[in-house]
């Protein structure tokens, strides 16, 4: 027996060895070389100059470093909740059937990211896109909303709230895994369906859904990226910089690689640190459950 | 255990073939073997440009290469200029920048001050084919660092106005005059913006412009202002003295009083460059690059005017020039090819396609830029902004300060403050400085002017930048 658990372990091991060695030179090492350029003043152009802590200190005073941080922090805190609802009412409703609804749910997410930006711009143009044609077609002339900094931002969570691909088919998954026995107990006790959401549904997905919802928050930090470049260039007025296109700013527009590899860091904490906590407050509800 | 090593062979194997993959690529050509023909010295060339430019620099490429078998030049085109500007900092960074590329003044500085740049003074000075004399200073002047000229301008171009002669025709307005002032541009415009459906927006507008720090400096010097304190060595803005306020004031006044310019949902929904072509626009602020695209438009008849004067006359440079990097190591094949393109045959081949106005005198004074049979007909009109060209500043941080300036401005520019506008019709010249204001700067900056609101946030915002400034090195 032990001599079959060892075997399986080894094996594991040489599995996952590809993926290892992969993340430590294209994850572990960069992220070490730039926790390196952190303290360094480097331009990409001379050779770096130690500086200390220096970009740590400059980012405490740097008011567009926490204009970044906190749309990064407010993007996450609308879009997760809202694609984690949102596939999860759709998994619920197209378990049992609905290959093509599934499928244009899907579709979105297999969209390349310029390409799915682009379409935005489009659907979003404040004259002559579809969205403002459809708001004017029904009564709703003024579409400059849209150029204002909460309607940029509710536009780019809408955005990303569309390719939830991913998420849906996880869930999907984990919906149908559930046993169905269960349900036939609770419908013969006569439970309603929010009853049975409540007191079946999601206790049995709540894992799944913890687990969506780290890895969401963790996505949701990074993928502002591209739409915030190619759709808002950041504005207006900064409404839309996000800290992954300040970084890129500092880094790859005003030569400040050191200065960009001190955000990069902060933003790698903080992706940290909120997982830990939807962990921590996954463990706590579990521990509360089993007492 | 034969598994075991089987495995960290696989791994050994892919963990090679990913630094392999990762390794540099050889910019030396092979040495030729005895017998066969060299193979020619390739020279990379990176530059920004919409779809017509780029298409010149490729035929100019291959006037070069017919010419000169011995050298292949590898054309890197990029879209955008921050595009442009990423990637040759990506590439300066991984050790593989390109031979040559083409940047912009205002944003060489950056490059200079680092010693990535080859200077090319001296490789000018030797040259027999192309000598400083035979080029515009203003250009060459721009690309002076430390006293050592680095790249070699190749345009000398500056902001004018583009207007649309058939819709001044259509419309009845009389096309603009060589000396117009302030006010006849304001009034043209306002002739020229119509609401022809009357559903209460316009239809055509009389005048647009990016707004920009950039677009902003020739009529705050117009009005005998300056944007900062030193071009040279520029420490701090200069948006809050009078004659400033009073250009930034005329302005305001074009965009929220005479409603002549689009507004934001209209520029955000159709750019400056569309809207002209379309025939929905008359007037079009832009230096000399958009001239091959509009060539392109079928139908569309246009021309060039320079911008209105008022206490002076003023336009702002436009320029770009050819640099090398330092690491390149086929610098001699890349003079050549800067020899050929910036020499009477590349220069007048360019100047054909329109893009630039040529830094090489003979040729922008000559017919393949003052060709009448091509528009703008008034072509001369760059040649005679010259006289009262004025630059920005080129120091390593204003392209910082640029790209964050613009951003203020352009809110600036398009945000009505909540109360509405305290602008008039009437109130053309009024100014209010910090002096006539009866009071300090502070007390200024505590009113929250509409108008000087620009100088204020722009100060705020860029001043740290201007600070960490390296100081700059004596000539």
């Amino acid at each position: 027996m032990k001599a079959g658990a060892s075997h399986g372990r080894e094996a594991m091991l040489f599995l996952a060895a590809p993926f290892l060695v992969a993340a430590a030179l294209l994850v572990g090492l960069p992220a070490l070389l730039a926790l390196g350029l952190a303290f360094t003043e480097y331009d990409a152009l001379s050779a770096p100059r130690f500086v200390g802590a220096a970009h740590f200190l400059r980012l405490w005073d740097d008011p567009l470093f926490w204009t970044a941080l906190g749309n990064s922090l407010l993007f996450a805190a609308l879009a997760v909740p809202l694609r984690l609802a949102l596939a999860l009412g759709l998994a619920l409703l197209l378990h049992k059937g609905g290959r093509l609804a599934r499928s244009a749910v899907f579709l979105p997410t297999v969209v390349p990211d310029i390409a799915y930006a682009l379409l935005w711009l489009w659907l979003l143009n404040p004259l002559y896109g579809p969205l403002a044609l459809g708001l004017k077609a029904v009564g709703v002339a003024d579409s400059g909303w849209l150029l204002t900094p909460w309607g940029a931002r509710g536009a780019l969570v809408a955005l990303t709230v569309f390719q939830l691909g991913e998420v849906f088919v996880v869930l999907l998954a984990a919906r149908r895994e559930l046993p169905e026995e269960l349900y036939e107990l609770c419908e013969l006790e006569g439970g309603g369906a929010l009853t049975v959401f409540r007191r079946v549904t999601l206790p049995l997905m709540a894992p799944t859904l913890a687990l969506l919802a780290a890895r969401d928050v963790v996505v949701s930090l990074q993928t502002t990226f591209v739409p915030a470049l190619v759709i808002t260039q950041g504005g207006p007025r900064y409404a839309t910089t996000f800290l992954p296109l300040y970084i890129y700013q500092n880094g790859f527009e005003y030569l400040r690689l050191g200065y960009a590899s001190a955000m990069t860091w902060v933003m790698f904490l903080v992706t940290a640190a909120m997982v830990a906590a939807q962990l921590w407050v996954l463990r706590g509800w579990r521990a509360s459950r089993e007492a | 255990m034969a598994r075991t090593l089987r495995w960290a062979a696989a791994l050994a194997l892919a963990g090679a073939a990913l630094l392999g993959g990762c390794k540099r690529e050889e910019m030396t050509p092979e040495p030729a073997r005895t017998g066969t023909p060299a193979a020619p010295i390739e020279v990379t060339l990176q530059l920004f440009g919409d779809p017509a430019e780029v298409g010149g620099y490729r035929q100019l490429i291959a006037a070069f290469e017919a010419k000169n078998p011995d050298v292949k030049v590898r054309l890197v085109p990029i879209g955008k200029q921050k595009d442009h500007m990423a990637k040759l900092t990506t590439a300066f960074s991984g050790g593989t920048p390109p031979d040559l590329f083409l940047l912009n003044y205002r944003r060489f500085g950056q490059f200079a001050a680092k010693g990535v740049l080859e200077p090319l003074g001296p490789r000018l000075e030797k040259s027999t084919i192309l000598k400083e004399r035979d080029l515009y200073p203003q250009a060459v002047e721009a690309f002076r660092h430390g006293g050592a000229l680095q790249c070699i301008p190749q345009n000398v171009s500056s902001l004018v106005v583009y207007w649309n002669r058939g819709l001044f025709q259509r419309l009845g307005v009389p096309p603009p005059r060589p000396d117009w002032t302030w006010d006849d541009f304001r009034k043209t415009a306002q002739a020229l913006t119509r609401d022809e459906d009357g559903d209460g927006r316009m239809d055509i507008h009389g005048l647009a412009f990016e707004p920009t720090l950039s677009r902003l400096a020739p009529f705050i010097w117009q009005a005998g202002g300056e944007v900062v304190d030193d071009v040279k060595d520029p420490h701090h803005l200069e948006l809050l003295n009078t004659p400033s306020l009073e250009a930034l004031r005329f302005v305001l006044r074009l965009q929220r009083v005479f409603k002549v310019t689009p507004t934001l949902e209209e520029a955000k929904s159709e750019n400056h460059e569309a809207r002209f072509a379309a025939g929905r626009l008359g007037m079009l602020l832009n230096s000399r690059r958009l001239v091959p695209t509009l060539r392109d438009v079928p139908g569309l008849d246009w021309d060039v005017a320079p911008l209105p004067r008022h206490h002076k006359t003023a336009t702002v440079l436009h320029s770009d020039a050819y640099c090398m990097s330092r690491a390149s190591r086929a610098k001699d094949a890349a003079f050549r090819f800067v020899e050929f393109a910036l020499g009477p045959v590349g220069a007048e081949l360019v100047a054909r396609g329109g893009r630039t106005v040529p830094s090489l005198r003979s040729v922008a004074e000559g017919p393949a830029f003052l060709d009448s049979n091509q528009r703008p007909a008034s072509a001369r009109v760059f040649l005679d902004s010259l006289l009262s060209i004025r630059r920005l500043p080129n120091v390593a941080v204003w392209n910082e300060v640029e790209t964050r300036a613009d951003v203020i401005v352009e809110e600036w520019f398009y945000t009505v403050p909540p109360h509405g506008t305290r602008l008039t019709e009437a109130d053309s010249t009024e100014v209010k400085s910090g002096q006539e204001a009866g009071g300090s700067m502070r007390r200024l900056l505590r009113q929250g002017d509409e108008v000087n609101a620009l100088g204020q946030e722009l100060t705020e915002a860029v001043q740290g930048i201007l600070d960490s400034a390296p100081k700059r090195e004596a000539p």
